[in-house]
């Protein structure tokens, strides 16, 4: 086949002389072209990692070979699990590759998301969404085992692992916040005791806590931080701490630390 | 930063301090990108704060307040008044100054609100446990150092503190403070306190 001149033919660039059979000609190549360069949507997805599809025939005829340079649309109907190799019109299977040309990892080749491919000669390649444009959702993080997804600042608080609240406050004199993360108010309970109020609450009751209290007695070492007592117990929107020493009991303490992870 | 107290059944005393940054959020444009996620499916948290024993109106308009801001300082205390004071607390108000914190635990108010008042016979009390355990640690460090001296060969020379000490009757100066401030005034003499 001639190559495409990426301009298309008329008489006034040809002239006339070389007839409208040539300029007709010339066209058809421009056309084929452009149709082959495009992406062409495909139907009939099956598979998971072994994927048979179909050019839409309603667009353009069924294939009879790979080209450099195709490019087709598809939605997968299931996400690899493995590598993947795509077959389209019984053509023949082709390894689906990342932008890169690596192989897909488990969980690159996403169910009901519409990715572009391109044939690079050998093999097929995904080209949109690009690695890079992949951000994990809420529920992708909170599940943790994508591979291949990223993660951006606004998302990074739901990966299980992730710090949901943490507290730094001052509980003498009139006790204040130094610092904080979702922590709305502390609640002033009594001597050495507070409740620490989120600002968005944890799903239950069952996530946990650590914190550690500066003594405010010199020659006491022995500062304890405890979640309340039976009568005020955590909620899932609030947590009671109390500080006390083995000698003097209760006692309000300069700098109280708490950090809280758990599923909210 | 001014804080909301509020008045327990047996007329103690709890006070809610407010984060400036919540605070903020309130009564400017809501939380900030990034901060949370900031896309809050209000249904979800607020159905989490029904879990913990929060009244859905209540959980609601706190949830609505943190995605819109806008609100003035005085809703913005009232909705975290509303979220953070135990639901058995009466006498809910927003004040700027707080008395001192040394007999925190004999504050009390009315149920109705008003001042915060000490209440004499707690804070003797109070008063009474701080002096016991600051004699006890005292006494305790001081035999441990003649115990040292006496292991080392040295002349045992603090003995006499603890005899002081436990020799000191502070119970009618305490009995007879009429005032929190005198009450605080009342304490072992200084030159004991630092023997060790």
């Amino acid at each position: 086949m001639t190559a495409a001149i990426r301009s298309t033919p008329t008489p006034e660039n040809y002239g006339t002389s070389i007839g409208e059979k040539t300029i007709a000609r010339k066209i058809s190549i421009e056309a084929e072209a452009l149709w082959r360069y495009s992406a062409v949507p495909l139907t009939s997805v099956a598979g998971t990692n072994t994927i048979t599809a179909s050019v839409d025939s309603t667009v353009v005829a069924a294939l009879t070979a790979y080209q450099k340079g195709q490019k087709y649309s598809i939605i997968p109907a299931n996400t690899n699990s493995s590598t993947v190799t795509v077959n389209i019109d019984s053509v023949g299977a082709v390894a689906l590759k990342d932008v890169d040309g690596a192989a897909l990892v488990s969980g690159a080749f996403i169910a009901g998301r519409m990715h572009i491919i391109e044939h690079d000669g050998t093999n097929f390649r995904i080209i949109m969404p690009g690695r890079e444009f992949l951000a994990a959702t809420q529920a992708e993080q909170e599940t943790g085992t994508s591979l291949i997804l990223g993660v951006v600042p606004g998302r990074q608080h739901y990966h299980n692992s992730a710090l949901k609240a943490w507290i730094r406050f001052n509980g003498t004199g009139t006790p204040a916040i130094n610092a904080a993360y979702n922590c709305a108010s502390i609640t002033d309970r009594g001597t050495g005791k507070w409740t620490i109020n989120f600002t968005t609450a944890f799903s239950s009751v069952n996530y946990a806590a650590g914190g550690v209290a500066q003594s405010t007695t010199s020659d006491d070492g022995n500062s304890i931080l405890s979640s309340g007592a039976p009568a005020v117990l955590p909620t899932s929107s609030a947590f009671p701490v109390s500080h006390h020493t083995a000698s003097t009991g209760a006692q309000d303490s300069a700098a109280i630390h708490a950090v809280f992870a758990g599923d909210q | 930063m001014r804080c909301i107290v509020a008045t327990q059944p047996d007329r103690s005393v709890i006070v809610v301090h407010p984060s400036q940054d919540v605070m903020g959020f309130l009564t400017c444009g809501g939380l900030p990108a990034g901060y949370l996620g900031r896309v809050i499916d209000e249904d979800w948290e607020v159905d989490k704060f029904v879990r913990g024993g929060t009244r859905e109106s209540i959980a609601r308009r706190w949830i609505r307040s943190l995605i819109a801001g806008g609100l003035t300082d005085a809703e913005a205390y009232e909705v975290m008044a509303d979220k953070d004071v135990p639901q058995d607390c009466s006498g809910v108000d927003v004040i700027d100054t707080l008395p001192p914190r040394w007999f925190r635990d004999a504050w009390r108010r009315s149920l109705n609100g008003g001042p915060i008042e000490v209440d004499m016979p707690a804070a003797r009390m109070i008063h009474a446990k701080n002096l016991i355990n600051q004699r006890k640690r005292i006494i305790t460090k001081i035999e441990e150092q003649t115990e040292l001296d006496k292991m080392t060969g040295q002349e045992c020379r603090l003995l006499t503190c603890v005899e002081r000490l436990r020799g000191i009757d502070l119970s009618n100066v305490i009995c007879n403070a009429q005032t929190p401030e005198a009450l605080q005034q009342v304490q072992w003499p200084q030159e004991l306190m630092g023997v060790t």
